[in-house]
């Protein structure tokens, strides 16, 4: 049965206990993607609302150009009756929840100017040529392996391409202030990155979650500040000593809970059920390496054309880069078990979900891969058991020392 | 047995005693309308030849290829022998690497490639694999240490000049490669002395590309039999078997025009039961006018016309033609291939189009969907249909019978 926004925010803006105070932000915004009403503002104001069909695209461009990025990418959660009827049933979820937005009936459908679509995975790529019919697009080359050279030309063309949709010559300087500006909000995301390696986090892994995916869905300045005070709110529970646990995270966090990873299929709001299971299951997730985060994760010294630096897209990058991402993802982050999501549909991954599993084994870390439906949707009480079992064993003594 | 070894005994040139046998079975299942051009044979046998092995010929190194992309001139100019690898085998062994939906084309050849008992990942000199698409990524990745691997890497986009130039480069990288594996440079001739060959096999597609089959005796689906095994055919053989084929298909005129819906077949390459949907098509009633496989009718390469007569300028123009006309959807945008569609309509007076796509086919199934927007445009009937479907005769029945009740093909 079709399900509609507000259904999927009842069950997944969770009552966490001890939910930390500056989150209200992150959850309001998330209750309005994917128009928020930010973008709606800027639209009013004349800037060009440029879609962006996937985490590697170099938002700098677009802020620089005087457009406002819209990531689209999302779970499959809201009415996807349009895309149901048009896509073919193997379409992958993140595919048809895109569609299901675009396409004549969706809430974003006729509102966005363009489109920025990275060839990597091929659904989107088809995509792009099913929505050419309704807005502007762009197709950014994401080849694999491709030297920087070719990269840094793909770059300039879509630069190109921004200028003649809003009409504003790029500058230097402009570039340089569009740079800047993301890399504040970077440093400000890395804060609370940084919050989740204390033992226990700070911040359970569905609202740190929450802060990643509502990047790019409304203003970059108002979320990075937002994201500066959620930071400081954690670091203050954590200078607070042990008694912040039961004080502020009223029991919800504990100092013995496992920690993992997510890997893999990227996860997409609304569609986080699996998350909030695996939480609730008696486990903390400290991280993600999917394209779900986008170029967040991205150093400082990154170049604008190193589209996939920040994370290791299955599409774009050969499988010993995902796993030397993963394992030094979680070891940087000391987690114990690593879920890697492979979701039908997703054939890239699906094609190196055992090897990464097994890479990760060989390090010494657990792993459990979590096949899900190409809509993204399993049974709760199918997701609940797997997830014990997976909690169980990590937390078990003789799994550990093995 | 395992599966790839059943295929194996298949093999029109090993000769075992079951081969002829198998071989009688499939040219029969084909051979059943009056006037079918004794010349197909050689065509028959190589579609019944699921798998190679090095068993004759084995003087000649091996380089398997993954896609059409990969200009064939190149490999015929090292001296070297192509293989199709495609869907080798039929297994679901390979789903073992894979999830269950993923493509059979890359998963089929993957078992088989992997089958130790086969042996044949140890047969093969260079497998060169393009990353058309997403699997064919990944398999290079599993194969990387079992065997020697050309990884081309396609850009996804054929308009900058950029990408073309980095296309160009990789063809360059496989000239050399090539190169290599034959242990000295190929001369400027030999590479001349294939462009032509390839653009005389060009020239004999075409010819038969222009056979009607409504009026000849050499039916759609053979045609694209024909043509489609030019990937397992050495292209002197081929040319040979073809001109063969064009004479007598010119020669012998049937009784009577025949009569059907004309239909356009598109999709993804259908390697394992390629034949099977074809035959469906022409049981129902309807003629196969035309098709837009590469694993049918666009195997056969366009001609690669150099600018000059150097290495580099025969190697450009052979990268430019294969990526510029390659069929694959995974190039986007793919305006070209609407363009073409529109074409071939027209040419061919096509009343309908079927289009097939791979289960797992993310490109081919999302280009079904543009494809069938932009023919309901142009009141075109489309039948979308995916490999595999045991539904899929039914289907086409009653798409010929709507057709046929519509006044079209009479």
């Amino acid at each position: 049965m079709a399900r509609t926004n507000s259904d999927n925010r009842d069950d997944l803006s969770l009552q966490i206990p001890g939910r930390p105070e500056e989150m209200d932000y992150f959850l309001r915004v998330a209750g309005q993607m994917p128009i928020t009403p930010d973008a709606l503002a800027a639209a009013k104001e004349g800037r060009k609302l440029v879609g962006l069909l996937c985490g590697s695209v170099p938002e700098e461009l677009v802020f620089a150009a005087g457009g406002f990025p819209l990531r689209l990418c999302a779970g499959r959660g809201a009415d996807a009756s349009v895309a149901d009827s048009l896509l073919p049933q193997s379409c992958c979820g993140v595919a048809q929840a895109i569609a299901a937005h675009l396409l004549p009936g969706g809430d974003a459908y006729g509102k966005i100017d363009a489109l920025v679509i990275p060839t990597a995975c091929e659904w989107k790529a088809g995509l792009g040529n099913i929505l050419d019919a309704y807005c502007s697009t762009f197709r950014l080359n994401d080849t694999a392996n491709a030297s920087t050279a070719v990269r840094q030309l793909e770059t300039r063309r879509l630069l190109s391409w921004l200028e003649k949709l809003t009409g504003r010559r790029v500058s230097a300087d402009r570039l340089k202030w569009a740079a800047d500006a993301i890399r504040s909000a970077r440093a400000a995301f890395r804060r609370i990155r940084e919050s989740q390696k204390n033992i226990p986090p700070p911040i359970t892994g569905l609202d740190a979650m929450l802060v990643a995916a509502t990047y790019l869905r409304c203003d970059a300045g108002r979320w990075t500040e937002a994201c500066s005070r959620l930071g400081r709110e954690l670091q203050n529970r954590i200078k607070n000593g042990p008694e912040w646990l039961e004080n502020e995270t009223l029991g919800g966090l504990r100092r013995d809970m496992p920690r993992v990873l997510l890997a893999g299929s990227p996860f997409f709001w609304p569609n986080w059920r699996p998350v909030a299971a695996l939480e609730r299951a008696g486990c903390v997730v400290v991280a993600e390496d999917h394209c779900g985060i986008g170029r967040l994760a991205l150093s400082d010294h990154e170049l604008i054309c190193d589209f996939n630096a920040a994370h290791s897209c299955a599409s774009a990058c050969g499988i010993a880069r995902t796993a030397d991402s993963c394992v030094s993802l979680a070891r940087e982050m000391g987690v114990q078990g690593v879920v890697i999501h492979q979701i039908a549909g997703c054939h890239a991954q699906g094609f190196r979900a055992k090897r990464l599993a097994a890479a990760m084994e060989k390090a010494g870390i657990q792993t459990m891969i979590l096949k899900a439906p190409a809509d993204g949707r399993m049974k709760q009480s199918d997701m609940d058991n797997l997830f014990r079992k997976f909690v169980e064993q990590l937390s078990s003594p003789t799994v550990e020392a093995s | 047995m395992s599966n790839c070894l059943r295929q194996l005994s298949r093999h029109p040139e090993i000769g075992d005693t079951n081969t002829t046998n198998n071989l009688k079975a499939e040219s029969s299942a084909s051979a059943d309308y009056p006037g079918r051009p004794s010349a197909m044979r050689l065509f028959d046998a190589a579609s019944a030849d699921r798998i190679f092995t090095r068993t004759t010929g084995a003087e000649r190194t091996t380089v398997g290829i993954y896609c059409n992309i990969v200009p064939p001139e190149l490999i015929h100019s090292a001296g070297f022998k192509k293989m199709e690898l495609c869907a080798l085998g039929k297994s679901d062994d390979g789903t073992d690497c894979a999830n269950s939906g993923t493509c059979p084309v890359v998963t089929d050849s993957l078992a088989c490639l992997l089958d130790d008992s086969c042996g044949m990942a140890a047969k093969l000199d260079l497998i060169v694999i393009p990353t058309t698409c997403g699997c064919k990524g990944e398999i290079a990745e599993v194969l990387e240490g079992l065997c020697r691997i050309h990884v081309m890497r396609v850009p996804s986009e054929r308009e900058p000049e950029h990408l073309r130039d980095f296309w160009r480069g990789e063809v360059l990288n496989l000239f050399r490669r090539l190169q290599e594996l034959r242990g000295g440079a190929i001369s400027r001739r030999r590479l001349a002395d294939s462009i032509r060959l390839h653009l005389d096999c060009a020239e004999i597609g075409r010819k038969l590309m222009r056979l009607n089959p409504a009026r000849s005796c050499l039916r759609g689906s053979d045609r694209m039999r024909a043509i489609g095994t030019f990937t397992r055919i050495p292209p002197e053989k081929w040319l040979e078997a073809a001109g063969r084929l064009l004479t007598e298909a010119e020669e012998m005129r049937p009784g009577g025009e025949i009569t059907g819906p004309r239909l356009l077949l598109l999709g993804s390459p259908h390697h394992n039961d390629r034949w099977e949907l074809p035959r469906s098509i022409e049981d129902a009633g309807a003629i196969i006018v035309a098709d837009d496989l590469c694993s049918g009718s666009a195997a056969l390469p366009d001609p690669g016309c150099p600018d000059d007569a150097s290495v580099d300028g025969m190697l450009d123009a052979l990268a430019d033609r294969s990526l510029m006309t390659s069929r694959c959807p995974c190039l986007s945008p793919n305006t070209n291939r609407l363009s073409r569609l529109r074409c071939l309509i027209e040419i061919y007076r096509a009343d309908g189009v079927i289009y097939c796509a791979a289960k797992g086919c993310a490109a081919h199934q999302m280009e079904s969907v543009a494809i069938q927007r932009h023919l309901s445009a142009a009141h075109k009937p489309l039948l979308r249909i995916e490999s595999g479907d045991p539904d899929s005769p039914v289907k086409i029945k009653a798409f010929v019978k709507i057709l046929k009740i519509s006044g079209m093909g009479t």
